[in-house]
């Protein structure tokens, strides 16, 4: 065969052969290029305290403002399947202007909600302590009951003290 | 951009289909593709959780977002290919042929094709959790041929290397490649390379 053999039509045969091969193996995705971008990256860990409590603001947060799912990924610039992962308590890896922008659009004291989120340092473990009380006490459901509101209410006192702080 | 012609599998017919393969693709071009892929992975993504799909089961590359990386796409001197059918990108590849050297006994040190970036649209990849099949089949591979062409052409008798995410080391296992090493610069992802014969192999259909 010639270099330009390797260039001619490929046959079905061949064609066929490496359909059912891509198939079986289910994924051809070559990674060097994402590394070198940083994309490979192990996605930020933070404590499961933290991401519960951050989940159960947002989605509070979210409720309180009447606002669903797509609507606020939509107003924040962001993902719809990040939104569900964040209020799942899921590890999602933010990016700052993520953050940023949700708490522009909740009206959520956006440097303690940094803290909550793993993105910037602990301060006198204030917040972490709060994270703990509100993820304990806030629970998933459709309408703000008088205890999530309180408890939203004095986490938020929590994180905006956090951002006075700064 | 200049344009081959070539063929895929169509994956509901089973029948071969024309599709053109597009060269010397730039940075805006790879943006634009990815405008189109990032929506359809968003809506992916969506469908496993729905399913309740266990993330280390979900494709390894549906997080990746090239729209952040703009900036440094753009900087990259590489050759960009990218597969069209039904008016559509199908795959894209980006290789490079410096500074990359074969690591393979046999062929140390000598010049080969690196391949940067290979991937399929999404809606071509099997998910079995969700019940989806691949639209177009072959992507990967007529472009893996491409590039063992460009090998070739270069007069580096179609060796070649690549870094593979974890679930497509069975894959380029099956096409003949020979696993060198799991690198640890390289967030521990397995180095595979073709050497001259597991090419011509590869380019006839005669992998063992």
């Amino acid at each position: 065969m010639t270099n330009q053999d390797s260039e001619q039509p490929t046959n079905h045969q061949w064609l066929r052969r490496m359909a059912d091969l891509e198939d079986s193996c289910g994924s051809i995705s070559v990674g060097g290029l994402a590394q070198d971008l940083g994309m490979l990256k192990a996605r930020r860990e933070t404590n499961v305290v933290a991401r519960t409590a951050f989940g159960k603001l947002l989605e509070l947060a979210r409720r309180r403002a009447g606002l669903g799912v797509e609507e606020l990924a939509a107003q924040a610039a962001t993902e719809v399947a990040d939104i569900i992962q964040l209020e799942r308590g899921d590890n999602v890896d933010l990016a700052p202007r993520v953050v940023f922008q949700l708490c522009a659009v909740l009206h959520l004291p956006h440097t303690g909600v940094m803290e909550l989120a793993g993105l910037t340092g602990h301060r006198e473990g204030i917040v972490a302590e709060a994270a703990v009380r509100f993820a304990a006490q806030s629970e998933g459901i459709e309408k703000l009951t008088a205890e999530e509101r309180n408890a939203l209410q004095e986490f938020e006192k929590v994180l905006a003290k956090a951002t006075g702080q700064k | 951009m200049s344009a081959a012609s070539t063929q895929l599998i169509d994956g509901a017919s089973g029948l071969p289909v024309e599709a053109q393969l597009h060269h010397a693709m730039t940075a805006k071009d790879l943006l634009l593709v990815e405008r189109v892929w990032s929506a359809h992975r968003a809506r992916l993504m969506a469908s496993l959780l729905q399913a309740g799909v266990m993330r280390r089961d979900w494709p390894q590359s549906l997080h990746w977002d090239w729209s952040l990386k703009a900036r440094e796409l753009k900087l990259l001197v590489n050759s960009a290919s990218g597969l069209v059918c039904q008016g559509e990108w199908q795959g894209l590849m980006i290789t490079k042929t410096q500074p990359y050297q074969a690591r393979l006994a046999g062929d140390l040190g000598r010049p080969l094709v690196y391949v940067d970036f290979l991937e399929v649209a999404p809606w071509n990849w099997p998910i079995p959790q969700l019940q989806q099949r691949a639209r177009w089949k072959a992507c990967g591979s007529v472009l893996l041929r491409h590039a063992v062409a460009q090998s070739k052409r270069e007069g580096f008798h179609g060796r070649l290397g690549l870094h593979a995410l974890p679930q497509a080391e069975s894959y380029y296992e099956r096409c003949g490649m020979t696993r060198v090493a799991v690198d640890a610069t390289k967030e521990d992802l397995a180095y595979y390379e073709f050497g001259r014969n597991e090419a011509q192999h590869f380019l006839e259909g005669s992998m063992p």
